[in-house]
């Protein structure tokens, strides 16, 4: 070799240009990056342009895939799986509606169904104006054998409220038993304002709401604000005190057993002055349902320790309540139930995506894969397009195809208005649901696949990608709740959180479940935690290829 | 278009596989690679490619080394396996997926299925159906899918039936007369008597001879003449004279070393010695081979070769 001089003079002039270079470097490992440049300089202006490159990439991956028959065949076989499956979980489990129609739940402002149940002591306001108040004392009574426990979300506090109807716009400054003193609205909203202080005021002024909290009644610090347009000038303001039921819960294998004990709040208030009010006295209503039976049919009556109720004797006022203010989240999540296909589909799709990357291996393909085109990351990307944007097409037509069909079984299992709400496509959250459980059955494609790149091997990278994708599903309902709460959060099966329909709200007294469709984040989020699975398996397999010897 | 391939040294854990490999294949000559299984044949192949690297070394095509070249298969055509497609793809479709890498018109496909002998119903089947040679056939339509200036082929003689030897003799000679550069690996050196003009014979990882085949005969057949005669003590004496070095090899046969047969036969004719039946001994590139590759010879677990 007697150019080494000349390329090394030459080399200078063009280090560092591309990625290409050091694959260079490595056949040449003497000579090294000199040589390289050395070639580069002599091509001139036709050099590699990358985006023709990948585009041919991608294409031929394309081709890759679409002949040969068996992937083609799996692939509609994991579609028709979505669909049967999806069907079949819509179809288990009924509702019977005995006893004639029910009552409609309470609707809040935004449409959606709320818990709307406390004791009200109240009077009305006009236009702008102030309550303040002094919580002299808050307790928290429970029921029965659990008597000495405390409900954390028991709470009494100020409040503005449109009317005496359940679900109509409020405006509440609270204290709770445990999580402090927020500043709440309209059921969906809630801020922590403050840690502790016993006075508390809401001052009016048009739409805006403005929370003070002080512990002397003397010094008032601004807690915060809010703007509620829903609520009329003539509205209700008071007092109230509310307690949701004491929950015991035991989970075992599959199994899930909720003790359930009625809770009350008794709200002690002094210095109570409204101001914009018209003379009058209070009066005491007990809004929404009252608390459901807990004792089993049958059981002997219990005496209960307090009743709901409110008194009021000179300047202090007394409420009892029990009941929930709060988005309604227990129950089933329909959307999720007519999307179970989703995850067997997956299942399927596991095994095209992962052999996408090993056949190559396995008949040696994959040399003329890097000889045709030799840079190597090129193909990993130009794969993970092809077989991403395929399994997503599938995935989300067949279950598109079978939400519908899904949703109307479901209606007439009994799952229907008023009680459960009624999905259809043109919902966004059924739309955010269906393409996002496509998103996420490509997601785990592509990781099979880039997993198949680490390993080389199917077997490997099948079992791999199911022990990370469905063993934390299965163990989610066996685990105690905070190993099942982990699991979902730092394994790819986080992603299922995508198909979750309603959002859930930390502060109110129910638990995240995930046997009810509760996942410990929201659905976008949980989608990004196997995408970042993809990104670092997908990193992983490029280093891989670049150092291994084809 | 050259290959060079200079100094490439190649380790697979403790075994050497390429130990100092250095050649060059020049253009518009069918050059031969020739070595016993596991001699380092296709992994020199691989390195060339950029599939593999080198501990040491390099291997440049054209000047630059492969994987730097901005348009691979129009430079070089290579077939490493013949059994390296997907059997559940058609042959048409794995031509068409390489086309399509390589930025390559359709009717490319076409012409090389016709070149090769696929063209029809063949193509059309899906490849876990083919016999080896059909197989040699499509990965031989692969390498040349992009008129490429440059072809390697590992073993393309490798299950072909007589005519497909045939055929790819014609083949190779007509691709280097284009003035292609052609390099075609064999572990029978039979193979290639009569279609490679050069021999580049490897073995252990070494090249053992670099030689056109001419030279490569020659140096086997080491100038010996057989011959029989009636007095073999006088012809001894008379070729002893002449500068022959003599054996007896039988009761009336001999061998001379040192003498081409025109120098004996003038030498016994002056002499009035009677002698008959004289030939120059002349070797087959199979002989010159094995007597190159006695030492090289590697039929222990061969690592070197292990993952072609």
């Amino acid at each position: 070799m007697t150019a080494d001089g000349t390329n090394a003079s030459a080399g200078g002039t063009n280090v560092g240009t591309e990625g290409t270079e050091s694959n260079a470097a490595r056949t040449d490992a003497n000579a090294g990056r000199t040589r390289a440049s050395a070639g580069r300089t002599r091509a001139g202006a036709e050099r590699t342009r990358p985006g023709t490159m990948l585009f041919r990439q991608i294409r031929a991956e394309w081709t890759k895939i679409r002949t040969v028959r068996r992937w083609t065949l799996t692939l509609l076989a994991a579609a028709v799986a979505m669909v049967v499956v999806s069907l079949l979980g819509a179809s288990g489990g009924s509702v019977q509606h005995a006893g004639g129609p029910e009552a409609p739940p309470p609707k809040g402002p935004d449409g959606k169904v709320v818990r709307d149940a406390f004791r009200f002591v109240h009077q009305e306001m006009r236009g702008d104006g102030t309550i303040t108040a002094h919580l002299a004392s808050l307790k928290s009574l429970v029921e029965g054998e659990a008597g000495s426990k405390s409900v954390p979300w028991a709470t009494a506090g100020i409040m503005v409220k449109s009317g005496l109807r359940p679900g109509a716009s409020y405006v509440a400054l609270l204290s709770t038993r445990g999580h402090g003193i927020r500043l709440q609205n309209d059921f969906t909203h809630d801020k922590a304002v403050s840690a502790d202080g016993t006075w508390l005021r809401l001052t009016r002024s048009g739409s805006r709401f403005t929370a003070y909290v002080s512990s002397d009644g003397t010094s008032w610090k601004t807690a915060g604000g809010v703007t509620v347009r829903g609520i009329p000038a003539n509205a209700r303001v008071g007092v109230f005190a509310a307690s949701p039921p004491h929950t015991e819960m035991s989970r075992r294998f599959g199994s899930l057993s909720i003790l359930d004990a009625p809770a009350h709040a008794i709200g002690t208030f002094d210095n109570v002055t409204v101001t914009g009010a018209e003379p009058g006295g209070w009066t005491g209503t007990t809004v929404g349902e009252p608390l459901p039976e807990f004792d089993p049919p049958g059981a002997p009556p219990r005496t209960p320790l307090v009743k709901d109720g409110s008194s009021v004797s000179g300047g202090t006022i007394t409420v009892t309540g029990s009941g929930e203010i709060a988005p309604e989240q227990r129950g089933m999540d329909l959307v999720q139930k007519g999307l179970q296909g989703a995850l067997v589909g997956m299942l399927v799709v596991v095994a095209v995506g992962a052999l996408s990357m090993t056949s190559e291996f396995r008949h040696g393909l994959v040399r003329t894969t890097f000889t045709v085109l030799p840079r190597r990351g090129g193909m990993l990307v130009a794969k993970a397009l092809v077989l991403g944007v395929t399994v997503f097409a599938v995935s989300a037509v067949a279950l598109a195809v079978a939400f519908p069909i899904a949703q109307s079984r479901l209606r007439s299992s009994g799952f229907r208005p008023p009680g459960f709400p009624s999905w259809s496509l043109s919902d966004p959250e059924a739309l955010r649901a269906i393409a996002g459980s496509a998103l996420l059955v490509a997601l785990v494609a592509v990781l099979a696949m880039a997993f198949g790149a680490v390993f080389r091997h199917s077997a490997a990278a099948i079992a791999v990608v199911l022990l990370i994708v469905l063993v934390p599903q299965i163990l989610a309902s066996a685990l105690p709740l905070g190993a099942s709460r982990f699991l979902l959060s730092v394994t790819p099966a986080a992603g299922f959180a995508v198909q979750q329909s309603q959002p859930h709200y930390a502060f109110t007294a129910d638990m995240c479940l995930p046997e009810d469709g509760c996942y410990p984040f929201s659905p976008w989020a949980g989608l990004a935690v196997p995408f970042l699975y993809v990104l670092v398996a997908m990193l992983l397999a490029w280093w891989l290829l670049r150092r291994r010897d084809a | 278009m050259e290959i060079e391939v200079d100094g490439l040294r190649k380790r697979y854990g403790q075994v050497s596989a390429l130990d100092g490999v250095s050649f060059t294949v020049r253009p518009g000559l069918v050059t031969g690679f020739v070595g016993p299984n596991g001699a380092g044949k296709s992994t020199t192949m691989r390195i060339v490619l950029g599939l593999d690297a080198a501990d040491g070394g390099h291997a440049l095509v054209g000047g630059r080394p492969y994987r730097s070249l901005r348009d691979p298969l129009r430079a070089v055509g290579a077939m490493l396996d013949a059994a390296a497609v997907h059997p559940g793809r058609r042959g048409r479709d794995h031509l068409r997926w390489i086309a399509h890498a390589a930025g390559l018109p359709a009717r490319r496909l076409d012409e090389v299925l016709e070149q090769v002998g696929l063209a029809g119903g063949a193509a059309k089947r899906r490849a876990g159906g083919y016999s080896l040679g059909m197989r040699q056939r499509l990965g031989i339509a692969a390498a040349l899918l992009g008129d490429p200036r440059v072809l390697m082929l590992d073993e393309p003689v490798n299950g072909l039936d007589p005519e497909g030897i045939v055929w790819i003799r014609g083949l190779l000679r007509s691709l280097a007369a284009e003035g292609r550069t052609v390099l075609v690996s064999s572990h029978l050196m039979g193979e290639l008597e009569g279609t490679a003009d050069r021999l580049v014979v490897i073995g252990r990882g070494r090249i053992i001879a670099d030689a056109s085949v001419p030279e490569l005969l020659a140096a086997a057949s080491g100038g010996r003449v057989a011959l029989r005669t009636s007095a073999p003590a006088d012809a001894m004496a008379v070729l002893s004279r002449a500068g022959g070095t003599v054996a007896s090899v039988g009761a009336d046969a001999l061998t001379v070393t040192g003498l081409d047969a025109e120098a004996a036969v003038a030498a016994l004719g002056a002499s009035r010695v009677p002698f008959a039946e004289v030939s120059a001994h002349r070797a087959t590139l199979e002989e010159a081979y094995m007597e190159l590759t006695r030492d090289a010879a590697e039929f222990e677990a061969a690592p070197g070769g292990g993952r072609s």
